[in-house]
């Protein structure tokens, strides 16, 4: 019965708490509310029940006291008493001590209270003692009628006794006081039983015990009044009065739980209790309550065996469904449930095994169907395979196409599921097979023979005249296969032809045969027209290689050309010994153009002759042989290359006339030769001429090559040439400067004396003339005196210039003050500027310092510029600034002149710097000035590592910049060569 | 399985919850018993006895007696208290003053129930009536606070009396205390009194000697140095009137007796004794006084003494003996 252990029953579990829980609970609630209503009931049962007996209790104590008060009453009241005499009265006391056992003591009072008689069961009696009681209460309470009860007191602090004293009836009737001892009450308390334990007792109205089963208890003089039940009894209060209040459960005197009920003994004012203890009184309802504890739990146990069996019964057929349905779901399908229960169960039972049914049939047609498709799958997965590997050999790096095609047919056959395969190629000749897979060497020798057959006889025709796959069923009773011998060497029945197509153009066959009549299915005809494809594609990759192939070697071989011709090149351009550069040129051309040698001529225009420049690879003979015959123009193959000015090729020399040279050019072992003309401007200057001991033809590459190689002799030649000029040339110039400069220094010296002579003699007139008065002489006197001046600094410029022309100036550095110097200047050009009624004003940064320059050349350059700006400028303001400047961590002084003279245009700017240039003509004219000052000063300037830049506006004025470094530093010594100087002053 | 493991503990759980009576082993009560009888059956012990089996106390069942007497020699009493202490008695009941002070002073201990002791307080034995204190309560005779009206029926059954003689031992308190309430009522009942307190029997012996005509005897509640038998024998021999304070004497011959019955005591004191066997403590057990209080008159004695019994006498009695 139980189910697989990992399982959790938790059905049966929940079943079974469900069923216990309901019972139990039902139970439960039943038995407790029960258990409650009973106890409820029963305390109120007993309650009153007890009620009762306490009050049977007061009755019986009531009774007690009653009888004493009767007999005595009768001896007090009765007319027959009344009259009896004192004696008489005594023995009836007597008598009724012996008859009442509690009475201890009987009195006789007189009516005003004096007592008379007193029979005594323990002291002596007493007659006529006339004691005095009219205070007491016994006498004064004693009413006609009433019995006077008196409070309890204790004798010898433990016997309870009450005072009875009832009064006569008759006129002056005297009152019989009774003593009772109250402990003869035990006799009747102790009788009354309740139960097994319970008990009565009573109380008087101060709450002492007078009457108890337990004696003791009275003896001791015991007081309950602080008993809570006790006091509630005493209590008036309404609240309590009402029907249970009183009457309840409460701790006894011994603190035991007592069920306690009470009485009154109204006349008396006692209290008659009857407690018994809970324990007792509630037994049968404790019993009770046990009884229905028990019943509860045995009703529980029942239930929960009930519940199991029937949780067991219900989760059963539940567990079957679940291990079937586990069973069926792991994949058992074969499994059938077996419900019997004739309920919904059973239903769902049979439901599930239909369904299994279903599923089972539903399975094993899916599990065909998978079958099925699997095979598919791997068909298609292996035809995919073969694709793949075969497009990956295409792709491969084999480019040789006759294995490619045998693996394709290879591959092609195995998995078309054919014994035998070809692929033909279609050619001018026929098919050429180019592939075979299975067949045997006759068969191939067969195909190789018969290469071109008729279209319509063979399968290959026809599928190349229809450009479509073809298939034979049978070969062997097909109508017009005709290749009977082909299909018995080959075994050949079901046979498929597919085109191999470029484009749309069959350029092959693939052939597969199978040596039995199966068909072929169309999923193989297309695996078989991929290969096709193939095939297609391998043949023309292969194709496509081989161009590749080419190409790359031709290209390779131009590179190696580009890279000799640009080797030569730079031969060329980098030396100029002719000789050198013509031996490179022709051993390159002869290894380039795969000849055997070869040599270059350089025309000379004198004698008209080709002459041997270079040679490679010729024997001294037949250069001295050349040599000595010269070579004309139009003679030979170089003389007629020369005089046409175009390539001649001689493919045998055999076939040209016989000469020396041609003999010496066979002997040398040369047959074929080809002449490049070296032409400059369409002037020949030379020939290259290569030379090929076979005979034969040379190749177009080979001659445009040795055209490229002639051109660079050319160049090679003509700049030899011109190098040689340059080099007379500069030569001279060298001569032409030097006497140049010889001439300069030696005039200038002859120019001076004779000027120093005329500018002191005149000066020296001047002032004899002055002296004399003779006032007309000195201002011609002036005039020679100026020009002489005036020559002088021209001639001291042009020596200058020439100097600098010459590289002889030289700087002096010294540390210049830059104020002295400014204002040394400044004092010279005073009379300038006032000539032309120029103002200067200057401006020099403070604290300026030193310079470390030439003095004399800054100077001069100041100087210049300065007189420039007058010059140039009337009734204009010329202003000097000096300043420092920083450019490019590098200190410069700065001195700008600045005028707002007739300013210059560009172009006059331009030509500013050059020798011998003013603005213009004019201006030399009008200004005065030898138009060196300002080249010179430049040249000073740039010397010292500085620069003058101009700015002008015509009409505006002129700033001229100086700029030299604060310190300056000379650079290497060489003299600055004419073509330096000539790009400076641009 | 579960749920009969589980039913399993629910029957024993049943079982255990079952309020079951525990079978108790019966402990066994051993009482000594101290007086100063001749014999073992002292009537006092007769009642104790009667009393016991009354509240389920079965001899030899769950209760054994063990009884010292002294018969008469008060030397012995000591020595005899001294055993039932040794003997490890649960409980000592004592008759008469004498035997219950000796086990007062042998153990404080041991719980002592006595009877026939005439005034436990002014004995000294206990505190007060209601609170005894101590481990003694018992039954008190009323012998001293009767001795007046023993006297007054001694009067009223002799008229003729005038003279009475009490003799005593001179050590026993309760006597001396009853010779002091007999003088009270002496001036009321008009008679003398003569207090004759004795050591040794030849005193009594003595004394009995100087008797005259028209006296009467008092013997003293204790039973000490048989003075109630000497007492008694002088009575019958002489025709002296006595009182007694017992019925007992006057079954033997006594002229009258006014008191407590023995074996009525011993039944009261049973009471007293089940409750202290049952735990409760001597001292929370104030002493009671006997219920029943007898007057017997023996008219033969009556008769052959001439005289006439009153009848308020008659009326008194209880009982007459013939």
């Amino acid at each position: 019965m139980k189910s697989s252990p990992k399982a959790p029953s938790r059905l049966f579990r929940k079943y079974m708490v469900l069923f216990v829980s309901l019972v139990g609970g039902a139970l439960l609630t039943n038995g407790i509310i029960e258990i409650y209503f009973s106890y409820q009931k029963n305390k109120t049962a007993l309650i009153h029940i007890q009620r009762e007996k306490a009050r049977a209790a007061a009755l019986s104590i009531e009774y007690f006291i009653e009888r004493i008060e009767r007999q005595v009453e009768w001896i007090a009241c009765s007319p027959w008493a009344a009259r009896l005499t004192l004696d008489r009265r005594r023995l009836e006391f007597i008598r009724l001590l012996h008859q009442i056992p509690s009475l201890t003591e009987v009195a006789y009072l007189d009516a005003s209270g004096a007592e008379q008689l007193r029979v005594s069961r323990l002291t002596i009696n007493i007659i006529g003692s006339n004691l005095d009681f009219s205070n007491d209460p016994k006498f004064l309470e004693v009413k006609s009628e009433k019995t006077y009860f008196g409070p309890v007191y204790f004798r010898k602090g433990s016997e309870p006794f009450m005072t009875i004293s009832i009064a006569g009836r008759e006129r002056n009737a005297g009152i019989t006081v009774a003593e009772v001892n109250l402990k003869f009450i035990w006799d009747v308390v102790s009788q009354i039983k309740f139960g097994k334990a319970g008990r009565a007792y009573t109380v008087d109205s101060i709450g002492n015990v007078i009457a108890h089963s337990d004696i003791s208890i009275v003896l001791k003089k015991t007081n309950f009044s602080s008993l809570p039940h006790i006091k509630k009894a005493r209590s008036n209060d309404p609240e309590v009065n009402d029907k249970l209040g009183k009457d309840s459960v409460a701790s006894n005197f011994q603190g035991l739980k007592v069920l306690t009920t009470h009485a009154n003994i109204k006349p008396l004012g006692w209290l008659v209790f009857l407690e018994q203890p809970l324990t007792e009184a509630f037994e049968p309802l404790y019993v009770s309550i046990f009884q229905t504890g028990l019943l509860i739990i045995a009703g529980i146990t029942l239930s929960i065996f009930a519940s199991m069996v029937l949780a067991r019964k219900m989760v059963r057929p539940i567990r079957t469904l679940q291990d079937g349905a586990v069973r069926i779901g792991a994949g058992d399908l074969g499994y059938r449930l077996h419900v019997r229960t004739g309920d919904e169960l059973e239903i769902l039972a049979d439901e599930f095994n239909r369904m299994t049914t279903h599923l089972q049939e539903s399975y094993s047609h899916l599990e065909k169907k998978i079958e099925e498709r699997t095979h598919e799958l791997t068909e298609a997965l292996k035809q995919q395979t073969a694709i793949s590997e075969f497009l990956e050999l295409i792709s491969g790096s084999t480019f040789v196409l006759e294995p490619l095609l045998e693996s394709l047919i290879k591959n092609a056959a195995r998995l078309a599921e054919a014994q035998k395969g070809f692929i033909f190629i279609l050619e001018k000749k026929g098919y050429h097979l180019a592939a075979d897979y299975g067949a045997s060497t006759e068969l191939k020798t067969f195909f190789q023979n018969n290469s071109n057959p008729a279209a319509q006889d063979t399968l290959a025709g026809r599928v190349v005249l229809e450009c479509r796959s073809i298939l034979i069923p049978d070969a062997l009773i097909d109508p017009q296969y005709r290749l009977a011998k082909a299909q018995r060497l080959g075994e050949g029945r079901t046979m498929l032809g597919v085109p191999i197509l470029k484009g749309n153009v069959p350029i092959g066959v693939i052939e597969l045969w199978r040596n039995e009549v199966k068909p072929f299915s169309q999923k193989q005809i297309e695996l078989v027209e991929t290969f096709a494809d193939g095939v297609e594609i391998a043949i023309e990759n292969v194709r496509l290689f081989q161009e590749l192939e080419t190409r790359s070697h031709e290209l390779a071989r131009s590179v190696e050309e580009l890279r000799v011709l640009g080797e030569v090149g730079q031969t060329v351009s980098s030396t100029l010994d002719l000789k050198m550069v013509l031996a490179t040129i022709v051993a390159h051309a002869v290894d380039l153009s795969g000849t055997d040698a070869g040599a270059i001529y350089e025309f000379e225009e004198t004698s008209q002759k080709f002459q041997l420049r270079a040679t490679h690879r010729m024997s001294k003979e037949f250069v001295q042989t050349i040599e000595k015959v010269g070579i004309r123009l139009g003679e030979t193959v170089v003389g007629r290359a020369g005089l046409n000015r175009k390539v001649v090729e001689v493919q045998d020399i055999l076939d040209e006339p016989a000469n020396i040279l041609r003999n010496a050019v066979l002997q040398a072992g040369f047959r074929s030769l080809l002449a490049v003309p070296l032409l400059l401007e369409e002037k020949i200057i030379g020939a290259l001429v290569v030379r090929r001991k076979i005979p034969g033809h040379f190749e177009k590459e080979s001659v445009d090559l040795l055209q490229n190689f002639a051109a660079q002799s050319a160049l090679a030649i003509q700049n030899a040439r011109l190098f040689k000029e340059i080099e007379a040339k500069g030569y001279e110039l060298e001569i032409a400067s030097k006497h140049k400069s010889e001439f300069l220094a030696k005039m200038s010296h002859e120019l001076r004396t004779p000027l120093n002579a005329i500018i002191g003699y005149s000066e020296m007139l001047m002032e004899d003339a002055v002296g004399l008065g003779h006032d007309g002489f000195v201002s011609d006197l002036e005039r020679i005196n100026g020009a002489g001046k005036h020559l002088l600094v021209l001639i001291n410029d042009i020596l200058d210039l020439s100097k600098i022309e010459a590289g002889k100036i030289e700087i002096y550095l010294e540390t210049i003050d830059i104020k002295n110097l400014i204002e040394d200047v400044i004092s010279t050009i005073k009379p300038l500027v006032e000539k032309n009624d120029n103002f200067l004003k200057y401006n020099i940064t403070d604290n300026i310092g030193q310079m470390h320059a030439d003095l004399i050349k800054v100077r001069q350059t100041l100087f210049n510029l300065l007189s420039n700006a007058c010059k140039f400028t009337e009734q204009g303001i010329i202003s000097l600034r000096v300043y420092r400047k920083s450019i490019n961590n590098s200190e410069w002084i700065v001195f700008t002149v600045k005028d707002n003279g007739i300013g210059m245009k560009k172009e006059q700017m331009d030509k500013l710097f050059q020798a011998f240039i003013q603005a213009d003509i004019s201006t030399t004219r009008k200004y005065g000035g030898t138009g060196l000052g300002l080249a010179i000063s430049k040249h000073f300037c740039q010397m010292m590592g500085g620069d003058i830049i101009v700015e002008s506006e015509i009409g505006v004025g002129s700033t001229f910049t100086v700029r030299i470094p604060i310190k300056v530093v000379l650079r290497n010594t060489e003299t600055p060569s004419v073509s330096e100087f000539q790009t400076e002053a641009t | 399985m579960k749920i009969l493991g589980v039913f399993a503990i629910l029957l024993i759980f049943i079982f255990l919850t079952l309020p079951m009576d525990a079978q108790q082993s019966t402990p066994l009560y051993r009482i000594g018993v101290l007086n100063e009888a001749w014999a073992p059956n002292h009537p006092a012990v007769e009642g104790l006895k009667s009393g016991l089996k009354e509240l389920g106390f079965r001899e030899s069942q769950n209760i054994s007696f063990d009884v010292r007497f002294t018969k008469g020699d008060s030397n012995a009493m000591s020595f005899l208290a001294e055993e039932l202490m040794k003997a490890g008695v649960d409980l000592i009941f004592t008759s008469n003053e004498a035997a219950t002070q000796a086990a007062k002073i042998v153990t404080k201990k041991i719980p002592i129930v006595f009877t026939l002791v005439g005034d436990p307080v002014a004995a000294g034995i206990v505190k007060e009536i209601a609170n005894p204190g101590g481990n003694i309560t018992g039954v008190s005779g009323l012998e001293t606070e009767l001795t007046p009206k023993r006297l007054e029926i001694l009067k009223t059954l002799v008229p003729t009396l005038r003279r009475v003689m009490a003799i005593y031992y001179a050590d026993d308190p309760s006597s001396i205390a009853a010779v002091r309430e007999a003088r009270q009522a002496i001036s009321l009942l008009k008679i003398e009194l003569l207090a004759v307190a004795v050591r040794t029997p030849e005193e009594i012996t003595i004394a009995l000697q100087t008797l005259k005509r028209g006296d009467g005897l008092l013997p003293p509640p204790l039973a000490i140095m048989d003075i109630p038998v000497q007492i008694l024998e002088t009575s019958l021999s002489d025709r002296v009137p006595a009182v007694f304070s017992a019925s007992l004497w006057a079954e033997y011959g006594g002229l009258v007796s006014y008191g407590s019955d023995y074996f009525s005591q011993g039944h009261q004191a049973a009471r007293l004794v089940s409750k202290i066997l049952h735990g409760t403590r001597p001292k929370d057990l104030p002493v009671e006084g006997a219920n029943k209080i007898e007057l017997v008159v023996n008219l033969n004695t009556a008769r052959r003494f001439g005289l006439v019994v009153p009848e308020e006498i008659l009326l008194w009695a209880d009982k007459v003996i013939e």
